[in-house]
């Protein structure tokens, strides 16, 4: 038989200064695996973080090749043997919460961090800890008096223990006289949600804190981060919020941007910190936004771009989509489409087939031009399927270990409770807050939310 | 065998019968598309570059085929996997076992599948393709180029 005849075939590359990429469509349409096939070409020219693994724990596989029948024979279709399969290192970073209660062990590529108490300090608990203007007030007024005395910025146990002064009136005479009216309605709810965020774990000194030398030291791996072992929304918007807000300080307070190592952080369901349908998670998500806007008006500064996912054009704010400047769009709705036409002379005819689109079929636009119809190529590493048991299969293939002996704990309902003094706070609680914590935890514990 | 193949796949592909294939009607039960004209005119030309490659196979494939363009081509594909001994190899861990009654779209597809799986040819000499890349290099996608589509503006 003759050989293969290899022909040189058409290119075109589309120029952005801007790095920003946003990936729209219904789910299901490919949204994850263009991400994620995306960001693996991305690996040795940034250091990139998937940073919100969601809770299906997607981002789980960069370290396993791609074995799925289907997906071999549509890459061996487009790329036709020039790409195969392969494995990215990856680091897998959980952070902790209750559910790691639920587990005896974990596979030997994931390791567990907690986040320190020293990140959440003074204004930024605010958007977390309360719903009501009340007490906003309050914090504020708490966190100008520490500001006054020329005490460091509170944190979550410094706020919890004046709280407690305020309850049992053991402040001086003019701070008792401040928060007066506060003592019987304001401060208990706030008490009860530093109770709740403490007792989730993410906080707790039994696991090793989170670092961001160690999320960055290894520009050559993908790290991962999961906040699958969090229970709640809320608890999963403040780790979140803690560790994008860890990343952005550090890139603005390095002045010699030369030195910085390009960052690329892939964040999915970008949507949910724009969802405004739940007003009390859309305030707790406010300093997510805030960094998320940071990243993609300094990024370019900064050495920072963001790749984000979410399904429908109109699910994030328009001045929020106009400062990305690539753009990749599987099937989405006719009319959001239309959109898209103020980036690129997109026709009509192919807006009205956007909403067509098959699995992995997209419309590409970006500097003013665009292309259409782009398929999509498949991850090269493997793609997670639904009903998928991640954990067991990622410990069949790199063996597992004991968390128990691993990090010296023991994983019983006392690990997060009695470490961080929740007894001892709910002991001096005349408020019975204790109790309407727990109640409060049983409640969200059927959160279905992030 | 491989020139002749190539060739009638490129023209296949090209002449957008697949993207077209939503029209197909069927005659006997069987998909039908494109005028009988286009189909011999196709297959002529087909039958040219097998005389001129001196392909004796093909020619007698081509000779012998009935008048339905991914028919054609299946015949062919069929023939020679049959002829070389792959047969077996061809069929074996495919998902479609009953290619030979899918419409002709499906069926053509299948048939670029198999060649390529066998390493005969690569599927940007017979599906104008191009690859669409970002400013490093990274690449968002392929993208087919078939006649009906606007396509880039840049």
């Amino acid at each position: 038989m003759v050989s293969k005849v290899v022909k040189c075939f058409a290119k075109s590359q589309v120029r952005s200064d801007v790095l920003h990429m946003r990936i729209m469509g219904w789910s299901g349409k490919g949204k994850d695996v263009f991400g994620e096939q995306y960001i693996t070409q991305k690996v040795g020219k940034f250091k990139v973080i998937d940073f919100h693994s969601v809770e299906r724990n997607e981002g789980f596989f960069y370290s396993i090749p791609n074995t799925n029948p289907s997906m071999l024979r549509r890459l061996q279709f487009f790329a036709n043997g020039r790409l195969k399969p392969k494995s990215f290192k990856n680091d897998i970073v959980m952070i902790c919460g209750r559910k790691i209660l639920k587990q005896d062990r974990l596979p030997k590529n994931v390791s567990i961090r907690s986040l320190d108490k020293d990140l959440f300090v003074d204004n930024d608990m605010i958007p977390f800890l309360t719903n009501t203007h009340a007490g906003e007030g309050l914090l504020q007024m708490i966190f100008f008096f520490n500001e006054v005395r020329g005490e460091k910025p509170m944190n979550i146990d410094d706020l919890q223990n004046y709280l407690l002064k305020i309850i049992n009136d053991q402040l001086p005479d003019m701070e008792t006289t401040a928060f007066k009216s506060s003592k019987g309605n304001v401060v208990p709810p706030i008490l009860r949600n530093i109770i709740s965020l403490k007792s989730s774990g993410i906080f707790s000194e039994k696991f090793p804190k989170i670092s961001l030398d160690e999320l960055l030291k290894d520009s050559q791996s993908i790290t991962t981060i999961s906040y699958s072992l969090l229970d709640t929304s809320l608890e999963r918007a403040v780790a979140q919020s803690l560790l994008l807000n860890m990343v952005v300080k550090q890139r603005d307070e390095i002045k010699k941007k030369a030195k910085l190592i390009p960052l690329l952080i892939y964040y999915r369901e970008f949507q949910v910190a724009y969802n405004k349908h739940d007003e009390s998670f859309y305030r707790n998500c406010s300093m997510l936004r805030q960094k998320f806007w940071w990243i993609l008006t300094e990024g370019r500064d900064n050495k920072i771009t963001l790749i984000a996912n979410y399904q429908t054009p109109k699910q994030i704010p328009d001045n929020v989509a106009n400062q990305f400047q690539k753009h990749f769009s599987l099937a989405v709705p006719k009319k959001e489409a239309e959109s898209f036409q103020s980036f690129a002379p997109i026709p009509p005819l192919t807006i009205n087939k956007l909403s067509l689109c098959g699995r992995g079929q997209g419309l590409f636009f970006a500097s003013g031009t665009y292309k259409y119809p782009v398929e999509v190529m498949p991850t090269l590493h493997m793609k997670k399927e639904a009903g998928f048991n991640v954990m067991e299969h990622l410990q069949k293939v790199f063996g597992s270990y004991d968390i128990e002996k691993e990090y010296g704990v023991v994983l019983d309902d006392q690990l997060f409770r009695s470490v961080d003094g929740i007894f001892t706070l709910s002991s001096t609680s005349p408020n019975g807050t204790q109790k309407k914590s727990e109640k409060r935890n049983d409640k969200e514990e059927s959160d279905d939310g992030w | 065998m491989k020139h002749v193949l190539i060739e009638i796949i490129r023209r296949y592909y090209s002449a957008d019968l697949v993207t077209k294939s939503t029209q197909v009607i069927t005659v006997d039960n069987k998909p039908f598309i494109r005028t009988s004209y286009e189909r011999s005119a196709v297959l002529w030309q087909c039958r040219n570059q097998a005389q001129e490659f001196e392909d004796d196979l093909a020619k007698e494939i081509i000779d012998g085929v009935r008048a339905r363009a991914a028919d054609d081509v299946y015949g062919m594909v069929e023939g020679w996997l049959k002829a070389t001994g792959k047969w077996e190899e061809a069929t074996k861990d495919d998902i479609r076992t009953d290619i030979e009654n899918q419409p002709c779209d499906v069926k053509m597809n299948w048939c670029v599948r198999v060649l390529a799986k066998f390493d005969i040819l690569d599927m940007r000499e017979v599906i104008p393709t191009e690859e669409v890349s970002d400013e490093d290099g990274s690449i968002i996608g392929m993208r087919q180029l078939k006649n009906d589509e606007g396509g880039s503006s840049g």
